[in-house]
């Protein structure tokens, strides 16, 4: 089957822990209890051919170790995996050119030499011909607009430069599927859009299946119509992002601005006064008096301008990875 | 067969290109290469005084002239310079504690052979592959070898040998790194243990030369190509000089894969 299929996954890590001083040290030359962190526990999930998922979770959730499971990077403890009908630990050949690993703070490239040579060495290992090569090369370099910077020195190349680079030598042999770990940690407003295009644009020509992990809510918001959120090991949420909005906020934000000033005590009672200046106010209400709020407000003074925004994501996603998202969970999932 | 030899020439083609890029990064750097070569030569320098003072004064080292010693000195600054070469080996515990292996991991063919042939240094390993090799000639020449295929294929099977050792040994040394976190204290141990061969076997009494035949067979890395050519091994050493190289090649690869299965990359 193509696409990802993830059953009962789970990996645990083992360490163990030392009081402060030297006591505790000496101690620990001859028993050391040993400690077992349960990074991944027992989730499931399936990311259909052609679709293009998000992963999210806070430092320390187990994305990173769920993505190195699927590279076939680490061995699970327990689970299975399928990766376009491949068990990725076997680490076969025909696997391996099947998919491509994109890490933000991992790197490929020979620093000391220009991207091309690394492009070159890739068309070795994976057999690419002449053609394949300069074809495949000649498009993704045109994507990202790099033709000025192939024979720069990747040392040379500022982060989003050579992160783009390091897309071009992880695409060359036309993965099917694409795992991407932060691709865009670090990267300055203008690179992280670029990236971001690139991705979408790639994705909606070439049907590739992609799993992207990110901190910038932002990548995942524009790029995957689906996202899967991990905390502690546990997979809480699997589905739209705006579904994780609606499970948390019932409330919308206001945005009032008047032709006229407005006393601040006539609006208290409105609801949740956010902030108020003479002129415009951001008041909070239910999502079911948002009709009558309105209403209201243009009977207190004539209004020039009025939006209705939902709270934002990140406040829904953040309540997710904490205690209430538990109990959601067992409604959504 | 058709898909071994293929498999074969990739393996050589990527050996071959790493080897290409290994050297194209020292050319973007040439004082690093020049200093490099320097600090090399000065060790070398060392070695060749040795050398001269066993040549001048006609020193017998065993039973093997002063001649003699040149084919075996000039082996061990070969092996040196392969040993140097191979910094794929060398760099393994860095790229463990790192989680460097993880792009490695996820391309085509051995991971072993991309770890360990994926980048060579060159600026250590030439000095010393090139007065390895010119000693050895000149003391084949000297020693009045008769160049014939049969000593000239010897010679350079039990070379090939001591290489297949000097990659295994410096492999598992460097695999250490999955059970242990330092490999200070290896690394020394390992470089003791390999200048026990800066001179001829012959010179160390019985027991140090039995424990580095037999126990931990260093002196099989440097000292079997001459000795076999010199006609100095008998079949039972000669054998040994073959068993030992393909067990310990196999032993090495045992302990990558346990090594491997231990990997847990960085912030897993």
């Amino acid at each position: 089957m193509e696409g990802i299929v993830v059953k009962n996954l789970s990996r645990d890590f083992e360490y163990y822990e030392k009081e402060a001083g030297m006591k505790s040290s000496i101690q620990n030359l001859f028993h050391r209890k040993k400690q077992i962190r349960h990074a991944v526990k027992n989730i499931s999930f399936e990311v259909q051919k052609g679709e293009m998922v998000g992963f999210l979770g806070p430092n320390g959730a187990g994305k990173t170790t769920t993505i190195k499971m699927l590279s076939g990077i680490l061995h699970p403890t327990s689970g299975e995996i399928s990766v376009n009908g491949y068990v990725p630990w076997e680490r076969k050949n025909e696997f391996k050119k099947q998919f491509a690993y994109v890490a933000g703070q991992k790197s490929q490239l020979w620093i000391n030499l220009p991207a091309v040579d690394s492009f070159a060495l890739n068309k070795s290992i994976y057999e690419l011909s002449d053609t394949e090569y300069k074809q495949t090369l000649g498009e993704l370099v045109e994507l990202f607009g790099v033709q000025d910077f192939l024979k720069v020195q990747v040392r040379r190349l500022s982060l989003g430069e050579r992160m783009k680079m390091e897309m071009i030598a992880a695409l060359l042999h036309r993965p099917k599927v694409i795992l991407l770990d932060e691709p865009t940690i670090g990267l300055d407003f203008i690179a992280q859009n670029n990236i971001r295009e690139f991705l979408k644009d790639y994705n909606r020509k070439n049907g590739v299946t992609m799993l992207l992990t990110s901190h910038y809510l932002k990548d995942i918001e524009e790029l995957c119509h689906r996202t899967i959120v991990i905390s502690h090991g546990d997979l809480v949420y699997n589905g739209t992002l705006e579904h994780i909005r609606n499970i948390f906020s019932k409330k919308r934000l206001l945005n009032v601005r008047w032709n006229a000033p407005v006393g601040r005590e006539a609006l208290t009672r409105l609801g949740a006064l956010k902030s108020w200046e003479p002129m415009k106010a951001v008041l909070e209400v239910e999502d079911a008096d948002v009709a009558q709020t309105i209403q209201r407000l243009f009977e207190i003074s004539e209004v020039g301008d009025i939006n209705i925004e939902a709270a934002p994501l990140e406040e829904s996603i953040a309540r997710l990875y904490g205690q209430e998202a538990r109990e959601a969970d067992s409604e959504q999932v | 067969m058709k898909e071994r030899w293929r498999v074969l020439k990739w393996y050589l083609k990527v050996a071959l290109h790493f080897g290409k890029l290994s050297l194209q990064s020292v050319m973007e750097y040439p004082l690093n290469f020049a200093s490099g070569v320097c600090v090399e030569l000065a060790y070398m320098v060392i070695k060749l005084v040795y050398l001269y003072v066993v040549v001048s004064t006609g020193m017998k080292v065993g039973s093997l002239t002063a001649n003699m010693v040149v084919i075996f000195v000039g082996t061990y600054i070969f092996m040196t310079g392969i040993w140097m070469l191979l910094s794929g080996v060398n760099g393994i515990p860095d790229q463990v504690v790192r989680g460097d292996l993880d792009l490695i991991m996820t391309k085509p063919g051995s991971l072993q052979f991309l770890q360990t042939f994926g980048k060579y240094n060159f600026a250590l390993a030439l000095p010393n592959l090139a007065a390895g090799t010119i000693l050895m000639v000149v003391g084949y020449r000297i020693c009045d070898i008769p160049v014939t295929p049969g000593n000239i294929a010897i010679f350079i099977f039990y070379l090939l040998m001591g290489t297949i050792l000097t990659y295994s040994f410096g492999l598992m040394a460097s695999l250490l790194v999955f059970w242990v976190t330092s490999l200070n204290a290896v690394n020394t141990l390992y470089s003791a243990l390999w200048d026990y061969n800066n001179m001829p076997m012959e010179l160390y009494p019985k027991i140090i030369k039995q424990i580095g035949t037999f126990l931990i067979p260093v002196f099989l890395i440097t000292n079997w190509s001459g000795m076999a050519v010199l006609g100095k091994l008998d079949v039972l050493q000669l054998v040994w000089g073959i068993v030992v190289p393909v067990l310990a090649f196999f032993l090495s690869r045992q302990i990558w894969k346990a090594g491997i299965r231990r990997y847990t990359s960085a912030n897993g």
